[in-house]
């Protein structure tokens, strides 16, 4: 095709018009089936946790217990699994609790099983109505969450006692609650293992969390208000033994939340976690078998719910559902133009030489898997090691093409060592580095390696901080949840992309870097040879 | 309103900069409007450079002799027969990389000018990195073997160390800025200027050397030789001016730098052309191409 005879500023804005006028076209005449409202775009944080148990059997039968998360209003699971390793799994509802049992007869030696999940949740917070107020009968009667334990000693006239000083004169339940919430938080935190009851709480003025929450449950029920515990856990990320619990009382038609150990009154934040509602144990294991547990929680940003339902409206969503592409690696695909973009304006407005042309956006993509600093640690450990390989064949003086090859070959043994070293030290993000771009970081670790022989080792070390630098970048804007949502629901902002291309493709403004280059002819009269 | 608005952004984009031509100007206004990217192999490939400029009457360094394959590689002892000095050099090299300068031959041993001595298996495999393109960022290439060129009188005071070239950044067939690059000590013989060679600005009109600069930093005397620099005006170079129109009228490439050495016997010689030149000219000029290609009316 022939271009019509028109300027090159005609052209430019032609083309970038027409982009503009396809791309919003096409958003347009989709955006009914979407909806205006953007605020799904908004992704979620969600919970990996993982529950561990491991024992050692002597040959006898072995039976392990704990309790499997359920959804409710403010907890969602959201999938499951079971690794039993050979172990029988039954899974049961009990007093409203799910209840996973481990059986096996005969084993020997040390085994594990792990019950893995993903949960969704939300912060609640309560507002009780004051006209709730103390022994209505309306509050609900289960005898259960009403009557005395031998742990939670409603009835015990020292319990009694003190609900009665707690008493408010107005009568309503907020009130008590307040009261009762003031005195248990007042009780002095200790991380007491194993069980302390309501009672010796209260005589000792200290707790850990469940006897804390016994006291509390004690001096509800004391008053008739009916009331439980719950067992659960607080999430937070890494490995860690510590389980938790609290309370909820019944207003009206709701179990209302509280912690008194954590101070959430009527509230509970985002990273609770409830396993189990009683008076139990989070674990129940066959004696003598050397038990231990533990639990691993990872958080992640997934896309919001609205966004699965509305999958079939959400262009390239729709499409690779279809073709059954993983979202994973289709939504990382798709940011690398945009990853491109950043590239382009480190390069050209701010003058930044780095190593690769579009190098930063692609390590970026592959940091999606090791996360930044591990990933960036490997990067650039490779590069410099196998950029003294580089140095070492230099003295053999070998053609070009072998040359690249071996560096190819080292870099590929240095992943597989760095493979194996994260395998045995369990650091499976470390594993990952293995899908780093390898043709590509051999090719950099060969400009490295000249730029340091031709160029000086600073300019070649400053390159390639630079270069992580718009790795930094890249990776921010590439993996912003938000913007991949963004850019598979509508991809035909691949085509504003394109047109901002044209526009920095014809910016003709000083680079950053130039203004400092040029500074001693900026602003100042010119000319030794005008 | 518009105006107003277009005026605000080139203040901010521009400001004092409006003199100095940076690199996206560079490219856009002048590289990729005034170079038609068809022609940009004259410019890249030596061999054929030479060939269109012979055919303008331009003077240039003869070919002594070429190596384009493997096999012709293998025959390099037999090929060197004969010839004493000369300059091997990548037909589609960039910036002086992968240049070799025979200084003196006993046998086969080969001598640099900076006194490093290769055997016929070094020099073979020097001709091979080149063909096979290690210096060309390409598969394949040319070696090119000219005589060794002695600088005339006046660039031989200057350096003894190598070769200085005359750098003239043309546009529109008007010589706009010029400088020397003299070879240092620092820059092992290279006129390269990132590598620490002089640059020495010369005025275009007479031809009069107006300032020298080394490593970004103005100096008014050679840093090996101590001879001053400053004031001396190069000969002939009406003469070099006269190539230089002859080779751009003859070239269909509009912004181009060209550089020229003097030989001693031969004169002037238009050793290679660049369509993508160097800015940093404007530094040791301590002029901004923009705002002289505006002064002499062709951009």
């Amino acid at each position: 095709m022939k271009w019509p005879a028109l300027g090159v500023r005609t052209r430019v804005w032609l083309m970038s018009l027409t982009l503009l006028a396809i791309a919003g076209t096409s958003i347009g005449t989709r955006l009914p089936e979407i909806g205006s409202d953007f605020g799904f775009m908004i992704p979620e944080l969600v919970y990996n946790v993982t529950v561990s148990q491991s024992f050692a059997g002597h040959g006898e039968a072995v039976s392990l217990q704990t309790f499997l998360p359920q959804s409710d209003d403010r907890q969602t699971v959201v999938r499951e699994e079971n690794r039993s390793n050979g172990l029988d799994f039954d899974p049961q509802l009990e007093n409203g609790n799910r209840v996973g049992t481990w059986k096996s007869t005969g084993v020997k030696g040390r085994h594990s099983v792990a019950y893995e999940f993903r949960v969704r949740t939300r912060a609640v917070e309560y507002d009780i109505s004051p006209e709730f107020g103390l022994g209505d009968p309306n509050a609900g009667g289960e005898t259960e969450s009403l009557a005395p334990t031998d742990v939670i000693q409603s009835t015990d006239p020292e319990i009694v006692k003190l609900a009665d000083e707690l008493r408010p004169a107005d009568g309503t339940l907020i009130s008590y609650l307040r009261n009762v919430f003031d005195r248990v938080q007042a009780l002095k935190f200790k991380p007491f293992k194993g069980t302390t009851d309501a009672l010796t709480a209260l005589r000792l003025g200290e707790a850990s969390c469940n006897g804390r929450s016994r006291l509390f449950v004690a001096l509800m029920r004391a008053q008739g208000v009916p009331a439980r515990l719950v067992g659960g856990l607080v999430l937070k990320g890494g490995k860690r033994k510590t389980s938790h619990q609290w309370v909820e009382v019944r207003a009206g038609s709701h179990w209302v939340p509280m912690d008194p150990t954590n101070h959430h009154f009527a509230a509970l934040p985002h990273n609770y976690l409830a396993l189990y509602r009683g008076d139990e144990a989070l674990f129940k294991h066959s004696q003598d078998i050397g038990f231990k547990y533990s639990f691993h929680v990872r958080s992640h940003l997934v896309p919001a719910p609205e966004v699965d339902k509305k999958k079939h409206d959400l262009g390239l969503w729709a499409v690779f559902n279809r073709l059954g592409i993983p979202l994973d690696l289709l939504r990382v695909v798709v940011m690398v133009p945009l990853g491109a973009v950043v590239i382009v304006i480190f390069r050209n407005v701010l003058g930044f030489s780095v190593f690769g042309t579009f190098l930063p956006a692609l390590i970026a993509a592959s940091l999606r898997h090791t996360g930044f600093v591990m990933g960036m640690a490997a990067f650039a450990g490779v590069i410099v090691a196998v950029s003294l390989v580089r140095r070492l064949t230099q003295k053999l003086q070998l053609l070009h093409s072998p040359q690249l090859a071996i560096l190819l070959t080292t870099v590929i043994g240095l992943m597989l060592a760095l493979a194996a070293y994260a395998d045995t030290h369990d650091i499976p993000r470390l594993a990952k580095f293995t899908l780093f771009p390898v043709a590509i970081m051999s090719i950099t670790a060969e400009r490295f390696a000249l730029m340091e022989i031709e160029e000086g080792r600073k300019k070649a070390w400053v390159t390639l901080a630079r270069t992580m630098v718009v790795v930094y970048f890249c990776y921010l804007t590439m993996t912003s949840l938000s913007l991949q949502i963004l850019f598979l629901a509508f991809p035909e902002l691949l085509l504003v992309l394109v047109v901002i291309e044209i526009w920095l493709g014809r910016w003709t403004g000083l680079r950053l870097s130039e203004w400092f280059r040029f500074r001693a002819m900026l602003g100042r009269p010119q000319g030794a040879t005008r | 309103m518009m105006r107003g608005w277009r005026d605000v952004l080139a203040g901010l984009f521009q400001g004092p900069g409006d003199e100095v031509l940076g690199m996206n100007r560079r490219n856009v206004e002048f590289i990729l409007a005034r170079n038609p990217r068809k022609h940009f192999a004259i410019a890249d490939d030596k061999l054929l450079a030479k060939e269109v400029l012979s055919a303008a009457g331009v003077p240039v360094s003869p070919t002594l002799l070429t190596f384009s394959d493997f096999f012709e590689v293998g025959q390099i002892a037999e090929r060197l027969a004969g010839h004493g000095t000369f300059a091997i050099k990548p037909a589609r090299g960039h910036g002086g990389i992968g240049i070799l300068i025979v200084a003196e031959r006993t046998g086969d041993v080969f001598t640099t000018p900076g006194g490093r001595q290769l055997g016929m298996d070094e020099l073979r495999k020097h001709v091979a990195d080149i063909v096979f393109g290690v210096f060309s960022l390409d598969h394949a290439d040319v070696a090119i073997v000219e005589p060794r060129l002695i600088p005339a009188p006046f660039f031989a005071d200057l350096s003894s160390l190598g070769l200085s070239d005359v750098r003239i950044i043309m546009c529109d067939e008007v010589p706009a800025l010029a400088m020397i690059r003299v070879p240092t000590k620092a820059s092992d013989g290279k006129a390269n200027l990132h590598q620490g060679a002089l640059g020495l600005a010369v005025r275009i009109d007479d031809g009069r050397i107006m300032r020298a600069q080394l490593k970004g930093q103005e100096v008014d005397r050679h840093p090996d030789t101590g001879a001053p620099l400053v004031g001396r005006t190069v000969p002939a170079w009406d003469d070099m001016l006269a190539i230089c129109r002859k080779a751009s009228a003859a070239l269909p490439l509009k912004y181009l730098g060209m550089d020229l050495v003097v030989d001693e016997t031969r004169g002037p010689l238009v050793l290679e052309i660049n369509v993508r030149p160097g800015l940093e000219i404007q530094n040791v000029n301590r002029v901004g191409l923009r705002g002289r290609l505006r002064t002499l009316g062709v951009a």
